[in-house]
């Protein structure tokens, strides 16, 4: 294998089995937990709003069920009607129906903006548990929806909320050999998908800023990859750095001051890691081994740097500390590992595995303990977490001439599997921290 | 396929554009670094092995054992109590606060015995009403007496409940003020950036200053005049932009916005007909910052542009 090909099978993971057929296999769909049995009635609507209640209804039911932690019963089997966000529920006849959580609702609308309003109650200790409203301008209404299903998610299972989200990809159109990829961006349901960039270059590893409107990203135009930012309010792109080599696998810092990302070496043989300060442009190298050193992904204190390194002969996992320091190998089992990603509660790092022609995605803590598979198969790729760490997006590559990649979401026991519904095929997900 | 096809080409055009008297010492590199690298692959191996045979005797395992997949700590809430709803286990973690430039989202706490004539203005809780422990059965009474638009707090305690502790819990976090907190600096950054950027510099001026003055340490400061001076050049107000210029970049010489300030500092001084100035500063961008290689190519170009 020649130097520059080295490269290139490390700037996009190479599947050696693409053209072989595989069957699918270890995915569990099903979840070892019983959801918990939630009647989200039908929101009151204020005059005019009466098309949006009903809609807002359905996004907090489709967020709850889609945790996996919930079971939304269906509106007919409901015994009481609430008629007013004022009426006290009739405890007894939600018991009746076997529902534990009860949630009444109202949408209504003044001077330009929508206000949704819950309740939620136990219906056993008959207990108000929660209540907000959250008010924007109705074009908001999804993310209303996705506020109320927050709060109602993180008051029963005490996890931290993660459906008022977004989530960035490579959107790839057209046939096989020409395929399109554009910058694209949409809710983490899969709503509001839109396109950022035209396709006029191979976009590759797009991810968000923790604190700004900033997307960076790798792309190869007519020449070599090159690293980008990009303001997704102005749509404004700047090159990071203008370097004669390529450079890939960008990252911002936790603090979004800073991008890591790999620079390829003169003679084009390996690629190290660099930091660039956005502020003073100063770069800064961290790695310097003769080897093809890329991927990296701080952890949320922005100490340590998790990346893959074939220092030792095949892609693996390491951990250093953010000046450099200290490299060591975290993965040790049987394959190949990549694309490693920090959980922003810095509990685990995700991982791209690859052998035996399978691909899969795992987690295991930053000291490579405690390796968990969560979904294997022909071709899995590139996991992104949700902001609470209790998610992982990752792309499902499908073989044949008429198959192309898509997204899905795991939680990180390994269950739940979901499709994550695109327009189009779509790979390299990246999801955003919580939208405030 | 992409992909594949990518680097394929690739290696096509890497190979055909390497000279052939080349190729025997690149190979021999080559077999060296991989030699080095199957070397380096063996020693984290055995070095592993090593940490793993040390703390055999504590683990008291029989053998080396490949990593025993756990399931996470958090499953441990789950699954959830058929009788009762678990108490929050946590309170919301610290969101990352994502000034994403989208719409941000008001919130209210709602009180179970909150009416719905209450709710669309989304008022702030009136500090001061403090929620007294009542029974359940004086729900619906209570509902009913309800009026006039003040909040009536109440901790429900169902009678016999030994869920005091949860539901106060609770109760503490809808009147907790998180909610109620004024506009973050990051908020107030991004609405007067999107001021600017629909056009509305009243608007986005009032915000930067408001900025300026209020958080004249926080990281964004510097971009905050330097956006001020763009809502002036916009308006080709020059003189003022070129203050702002002036100040993003005096105070802040190390903020990202540093060599655009100085940039457009030289361009403001330029419209105002100070071409001697100007060319200075521009061609200062040069020297100050020898690494902003995309702002440094713009400046040379803005330097022969004024007729430096």
């Amino acid at each position: 294998m020649t130097s520059k090909l080295r490269i290139f099978l490390f700037l996009v993971l190479a599947y050696c089995g693409a053209t072989q057929a595989f069957a699918v296999n270890g995915i569990v769909t099903s979840g070892k937990i019983d959801p918990l049995p939630i009647a989200i009635t039908p929101f009151i609507a204020a005059a005019g709003t009466e098309n949006d209640s009903a809609t807002i209804s359905g996004i907090i039911a489709s967020d709850l069920a889609r945790s996996g932690y919930f079971n939304p019963l269906p509106p007919e089997s409901f015994i009481e009607q609430i008629g007013s966000f004022d009426q006290s529920p009739n405890f007894a006849s939600w018991q009746q129906v076997k529902t534990q959580a009860l949630v009444i609702g109202q949408v209504s609308q003044s001077g330009g903006r929508m206000t949704v309003a819950f309740k939620l109650y136990d219906v056993n200790t008959q207990a108000f548990l929660a209540g907000s409203s959250f008010t924007a301008p109705p074009k908001f209404s999804r993310r209303l929806a996705h506020k109320v299903a927050d709060m109602i998610y993180n008051k029963i299972t005490g996890f931290a909320p993660y459906f008022d989200t977004r989530v960035v990809y490579v959107d790839e159109s057209g046939p096989k050999n020409a395929r399109v990829k554009k910058l694209a961006m949409m809710d983490q349901d899969g709503f509001n998908p839109r396109t950022l960039t035209s396709g006029n270059e191979i976009l590759l590893t797009p991810r968000f800023s923790p604190n700004t409107q900033e997307i960076t990203y790798a792309a190869i135009g007519t020449e070599a990859s090159r690293v980008y930012l990009y303001n997704i309010d102005t749509g404004q792109k700047e090159i990071v750095g203008d370097f004669p080599n390529m450079s890939f696998a960008p990252r911002f810092s936790p603090d979004g001051q800073k991008v890591v990302m790999s620079l390829q070496s003169d003679d084009g043989r390996n690629a190290n890691i660099f930091e660039m300060d956005l502020r003073s442009k100063q770069m800064r190298q961290v790695t310097d081994v003769p080897a093809i050193n890329t991927a990296p992904s701080y952890s949320p204190d922005g100490t340590r740097i998790t990346f893959e390194s074939d220092r030792g002969g095949s892609q693996q996992v390491y951990v250093m500390n953010a000046d450099g320091s200290n490299q060591n190998r975290v993965s040790f089992g049987k394959g190949r590992y990549s694309t490693p990603v920090w959980s922003p509660d810095g509990k685990y790092i995700a991982f791209t595995k690859q052998g035996e022609s399978k691909f899969a995605i795992g987690v295991m803590a930053p000291d490579g303990s405690g390796e968990r598979i969560l979904t294997e198969g022909f071709h899995n790729e590139g996991p992104t977490w949700s902001p609470n760490s209790r998610v992982v997006m990752f792309f499902r590559d499908q073989p044949g001439e008429s198959g192309g990649p898509q997204l899905y979401s795991v939680d990180i026991t390994g269950y739940n599997e979901q499709k994550v519904p695109t327009p189009e095929f779509s790979s390299d997900p990246a999801w955003s921290p919580l939208l405030k | 396929m992409l992909k594949r096809s990518l680097f394929i080409v690739a290696l096509l055009m890497s190979a055909a554009v390497m000279p052939a008297h080349a190729d025997d010492l690149s190979n021999r590199v080559d077999a060296l670094e991989e030699q080095i690298r199957q070397l380096t692959g063996q020693m984290e191996q055995l070095n592993f092995q090593l940490k793993q045979l040390q703390a055999q005797p504590a683990q008291k395992m029989g053998a080396i054992a490949p990593p025993v997949p756990a399931q996470p700590q958090q499953q441990a809430v789950l699954p959830l109590p058929k009788k009762k709803l678990p108490a929050p286990q946590a309170t919301v973690q610290a969101t990352q606060q994502a000034a994403q430039g989208v719409e941000t989202i008001e919130e209210t706490p709602v009180l179970p015995t909150m009416k719905a004539a209450q709710m669309p203005a989304a008022q702030p809780q009136q500090a001061g009403v403090a929620p007294g422990p009542t029974t359940l059965g004086a729900m619906a009474n209570n509902a009913a007496q309800a009026n006039d638009g003040a909040f009536q707090g109440q901790v429900l305690v169902a009678p016999g409940s030994d869920d005091t502790a949860a539901v106060s819990q609770d109760q503490a976090a809808l009147t907790q003020p998180a909610t109620l907190e004024p506009e973050t600096p990051d908020d107030l950054f991004l609405r007067s950036e999107k001021a600017l950027l629909q056009l509305q510099y009243g608007d986005a001026e009032s915000g930067f200053k408001e900025f300026i003055s209020k958080y004249p340490e926080h990281n964004l400061a510097g971009s905050a005049e330097f956006k001020l001076g763009e809502t002036y050049y916009a308006q080709q107000n020059y003189a003022d932009a070129a203050k702002s210029y002036m100040a993003s970049y005096k105070q802040y010489p190390k903020g990202r916005r540093a060599p655009d300030s100085l940039l457009k500092l030289g361009l403001s001084l330029s419209r105002l007909g100070q071409k001697d100035q100007a060319c200075a500063t521009i061609g200062s961008v040069d020297s100050e910052f020898p690494n902003a290689v995309e702002i440094k190519k713009r400046a040379q170009a803005e330097f022969k542009r004024a007729g430096c």
